[in-house]
């Protein structure tokens, strides 16, 4: 009962926020010195067709009224029309969402599976050579520029071995001769939903290197928290306690520190999620990838201002969703918060 | 003449007796943790190219907007160590001025964001109410963006330059810094010699600045060079999408993605600034993690 | 004479750190004798804590167990395994806390926890082990035992938090209880509470316990035998009573007149001088002597060792 009462308050919270964000995101790119309406008309276009354009697009009217009807379209699902894609911006984001989330899923996946393992371990043996291994790798891999990365994984698996593809989610003539029934967008779920293995053999080598890219930065950022949220739970009191009590080191380490040591390491993963949710600008681009990550970067490049806005507005509302998971998950692991 | 130095340095010493102590005992961890001194020395390396870059490079002009048609996309020899790029300029040189670029734009980044952030945050955790919520709703505000999002269309909106992308990123950043001295303001504004100094009729500014800023500041410094590492990620990653620094500057981010165009077959272009980059960020996240550990009360017994 | 309980022997427990060796314990002698209340008593610092974790071997590093014997039941802690200690630990010889908030894991319930000790010692189920820790939860006056298993310790004032810890320390019937400051972090009533279970207890449950504290008036209530502690070393044992009625060492002297005593009138309360000694560069012979009022050259050449003076009381000094 005080559970529902608490998210009915933070969903409630979520409204001025989320107003504050478009807010901001509409005025940054409304009152900014290049005119979206000279970009659509081109640079030998008439003054009398840059007012037509202007007033079309509702640009003469004065800037609160333009944000009022830009919301207005919002709650009624219509984000604009994007200038770069000639698409609406709605079926924008529609189409690259699904390629983000994969690839992002995908790659978080892998880095709880193995990253949290290793820096739990690495704190339980500490300054011996796994732990040594494992935070120099860390550092390594928080340090790397994670295009630069994409970059020489490219150049090796890629150009010198050939072994896998570079760029895209499927090759090109395997996507014109195979075509599956678009049911959710995620090629590896679809592919074999539909039964069609050529397709899946083909997203699943695509998706290989932008994962390893991804993972390698997110295993050294969650192999680092883990570590250290478990070094500090080792030295409380109550694991002294549970020494004197006759526990084993083993029964210690995995069954009364681990739980207090997930805890804060959960709120990193899960923002990190949401974060990447967004789309990992990076990679997408080396690897022609194309997700919200993509999208963004054509909008922003090309001063598409619905997409830009669009964009924004729903990767800043992933985020600000995924952390309301995330504390939700906190309250359910941490019995020490109860609202 | 010496004996009066003598005298009077000993006096300093013996009066700030603890504080002498306390400052050995860090040397001392410092000395114990390798990684520590990689990372310092990385630094120094770093300050000292970007200081003595002209001097250091052997073709500084190539720094700038040159060009030379007959050492085009040379590999790397002897007298290019890096080889050269597309308009026949050593590498080697523009890695080393780059080092200039992004230890500025680093520096001056956390500059800034501290120089707004932590003022706000001691300000508004001592004096809470009306104005600490304010500061509150608009970190928050600004919190809620991905942090890159908030700087890509920043820099856009501002246009693509390095000094825009340098606002950008502080813009990025100031939020954290405020939460962070916000917090700790908090929890020392609680101890009893503050409630002492506030009954003595101290006034606030000489509050903050003499009692409560000196005890912020162990994890601020921390955050502040580790951010370092960060800030020159985030500009070479602007660059790199070409929201950052324009050609001809020698930027590590922007050389990556002119040399992307070059691969594979020429492919020291790409690779060599990204190998900067990564070492420079590794320099500060070592000198950071040590100097977290180091600061760390519970490792100081 | 009764079969000792435990004797300790010439526990010597070094700290190896940056500034130097702090020589913690320094021939630390006692003796433990079955259904008594012993208290160790001394200032903050004096080495009871250490001599407690010692019982048990859980000095971790930088400390180290240097030299001595730890004779239970006549059986050499100090030289079994890490496996055989830990069936001893929490089984024979418990271990109460300071602070039951902070020694008490704050993830898992109460109940999570004591039973995962029954079971971890006495090979029962899960039912009987919940079964157990109820009965032991009644026994330490808490009411209501089936909510108190259900709670987590945020859940519980301080002295319910106590008095969980010394059930779920007593579920085993462990032969010697160690309690390590019970009273001190929690406020005066519940003091009372504690030292009033613990006196409880003992009339029941006819084991030992180990009492260490640094406050006379506890020690005065509730213990047998004492011991006084300094800078690593017991300077004086007795019965509570003779201990009282006749101290003998200087310390323990010292420590008796400054208690303010509620029907002697007194203007200044009495202090003794100088401060507790850096152990790292401990005063030679009897680490007390910068101290002590009588301290002659003798003291500070040699280290005295535990004369007997009378039936049980022995002190360590030279006059």
């Amino acid at each position: 009962m005080k559970l529902r009462y608490y998210v009915g308050r933070r969903l409630v919270l979520l409204v001025p926020v989320l107003i504050g964000m478009s807010l901001v995101m509409f005025t940054l790119t409304h009152v900014v010195p290049s005119a979206p309406a000279r970009l659509i008309g081109g640079p030998h276009a008439t003054q009398e067709t840059i007012d037509q354009i202007n007033r079309e697009l509702g640009l003469d009217k004065p800037l609160p009224n333009q944000y009022l009807i830009y919301m207005d379209r919002v709650l009624h699902g219509d984000l604009g029309f994007s200038i770069h894609t000639r698409r609406s911006v709605a079926y924008d984001l529609a189409d690259y969402f699904p390629a983000t989330f994969e690839l992002t899923t995908i790659s978080m996946g892998l880095t709880i599976l193995l990253g949290i393992p290793l820096g739990i371990i690495s704190a339980t043996k500490k300054d011996r050579l796994p732990d040594h291994v494992s935070r120099i790798s860390s550092l390594v891999g928080i340090s790397m520029p994670v295009f630069w990365l994409g970059i020489i994984l490219q150049l090796v698996f890629g150009s010198y071995l050939n072994l896998l593809p570079v760029s895209g989610r499927l090759d090109s003539e395997i996507a014109l001769n195979y075509p599956i029934r678009r049911i959710t967008g995620f090629l590896l779920f679809d592919s074999l939903v539909n039964g069609n293995w050529i397709v899946f053999q083909s997203a699943v080598m695509h998706i290989i290197l932008p994962t390893i890219t991804l993972t390698f930065w997110l295993l050294a950022v969650v192999a680092r928290m883990s570590r250290s949220s478990m070094l500090e739970v080792l030295n409380q009191e109550y694991v002294q306690n549970a020494r004197a009590d006759g526990f084993s080191e083993r029964t210690i380490q995995y069954k009364y520190a681990l739980r207090n040591a997930l805890i804060p390491t959960i709120t990193v993963v899960g923002m990190t999620y949401g974060l990447l949710l967004g789309g990992d600008l990076m990679v997408e681009t080396i690897f022609s990838w194309p997700g919200m990550g993509l999208y963004s970067i054509g909008s922003i490049v090309t001063l598409d201002f619905p997409a830009i806005v669009g964009v924004s507005l729903l990767v800043s509302l992933i985020f600000v969703i995924v952390n309301l998971a995330v504390d939700l998950l906190y309250v359910l692991i941490d019995p020490r918060i109860r609202y | 003449m010496s004996n009066i130095v003598q005298r009077l340095f000993g006096r300093w010493r013996e009066e700030h007796y603890y504080q002498v102590k306390e400052f050995r005992f860090s040397m001392h961890l410092v000395r114990r943790s390798p990684l520590t001194i990689v990372g310092i020395a990385i630094i120094i390396m770093l300050f000292t190219i970007a200081i003595f870059a002209p001097y250091l490079a052997p073709y500084p002009e190539d720094a700038a907007e040159t060009v030379h048609h007959d050492r085009i996309l040379l590999p790397p020899s002897q007298e290019h160590i890096f080889g050269t790029d597309d308009l026949g300029r050593d590498i080697f040189s523009r890695v080393l001025f780059g080092a200039r670029i992004s230890l500025l734009v680093g520096v001056l980044v956390i500059v800034i964001s501290t120089g707004i952030g932590i003022p706000l945050g001691a300000v508004a955790g001592l004096v809470k109410g009306k104005f600490d919520d304010f500061i509150m709703r608009t970190t928050d505000i600004f919190m809620a963006f991905p942090p890159f999002v908030l700087a890509m269309v920043v820099t856009a909106a501002l246009g693509p330059s390095i000094t825009n992308a340098m606002i950008a990123i502080a813009i990025t950043w100031w939020p954290w810094y405020t939460r962070l001295v916000r917090a700790q303001t908090l929890s020392i504004r609680e101890q009893p010699y503050i409630e002492a100094c506030m009954a003595m009729g101290l006034p606030r500014a000489r509050l903050i600045l003499r009692h409560i800023l000196p005890n912020c500041l162990g994890p601020v410094f921390v955050q502040a060079t580790l951010d370092l590492g960060y800030t020159i990620l985030t500009a070479a990653a602007l660059s790199f999408l070409g929201l950052g620094a324009r050609v001809p500057t020698p930027e590590w981010g922007l050389m990556i993605s002119l040399g992307r165009k070059y691969l594979p077959d020429w492919w020291w272009y790409a690779t060599f600034p990204g190998l900067a980059i990564m070492i420079t960020v590794l320099g500060f996240n070592l000198l950071g993690d040590g100097l977290r550990d180091i600061l760390d009360p519970r490792i100081r017994r | 004479m009764t079969e000792k309980l435990l004797a300790v022997r010439d526990l010597y427990v070094n700290f190896y750190t940056y500034e130097g060796v702090v020589k913690a314990l320094d021939g630390v002698n006692f003796d433990i004798y079955p259904g008594e209340i012993f208290g160790l008593v001394g200032e903050t610092g004096c080495g009871k804590s250490v001599t407690s974790l010692a019982i048990l071997n859980l000095v971790r590093p930088p400390g180290l167990i240097v030299k001595g014997q730890v004779m239970f039941k006549g059986n050499d802690l100090l030289k079994k395994s890490q496996e055989e200690m830990r069936r001893i630990r929490g089984n024979q010889i418990s271990m109460i806390f300071q602070d039951p908030r902070t020694y008490l894991n704050p993830v898992y319930t109460i109940g999570e926890q004591m039973t995962d000790i029954a079971m971890l010692h006495q090979n029962v189920s899960k039912r009987d082990a919940i079964k157990k820790s109820i009965e032991s939860l009644a026994l330490v006056g808490l009411p209501d035992p089936e909510r108190v298993m259900r709670s987590y310790v945020h859940q519980l004032s301080g002295g319910m938090c106590q008095r969980a810890m010394i059930a779920m320390k007593l579920l085993c019937k462990p032969e010697l209880l160690i309690a390590d400051e019970p009273t001190t972090a929690v406020d005066v009533t519940i003091q009372a509470q504690v030292l009033e279970l613990l006196r409880e207890l003992k009339r029941n449950l006819l084991g030992s316990t180990l009492l260490i504290t640094h406050d006379l008036g506890v020690v005065a209530e509730l213990c047998d035998r004492v011991g006084v502690m300094y800078a690593g070393n017991i300077v004086e044992l007795a019965d509570v009573r003779e201990l009282f009625a006749n101290p003998s060492h200087p310390y323990t002297q010292g420590l008796m007149r400054a208690i303010p005593m509620v029907n002697r009138p007194t203007e200044r309360l009495e202090t003794i001088p100088g401060s507790v000694p850096d152990l790292i560069h401990a005063p030679s012979g009897c680490r007390f002597h910068p101290r002590c009022f009588s301290a002659s050259e003798k003291c500070k050449a040699e280290k005295p060792d535990l004369i007997e003076m009378g039936t049980g009381h022995t002190v360590a000094c030279h006059r």
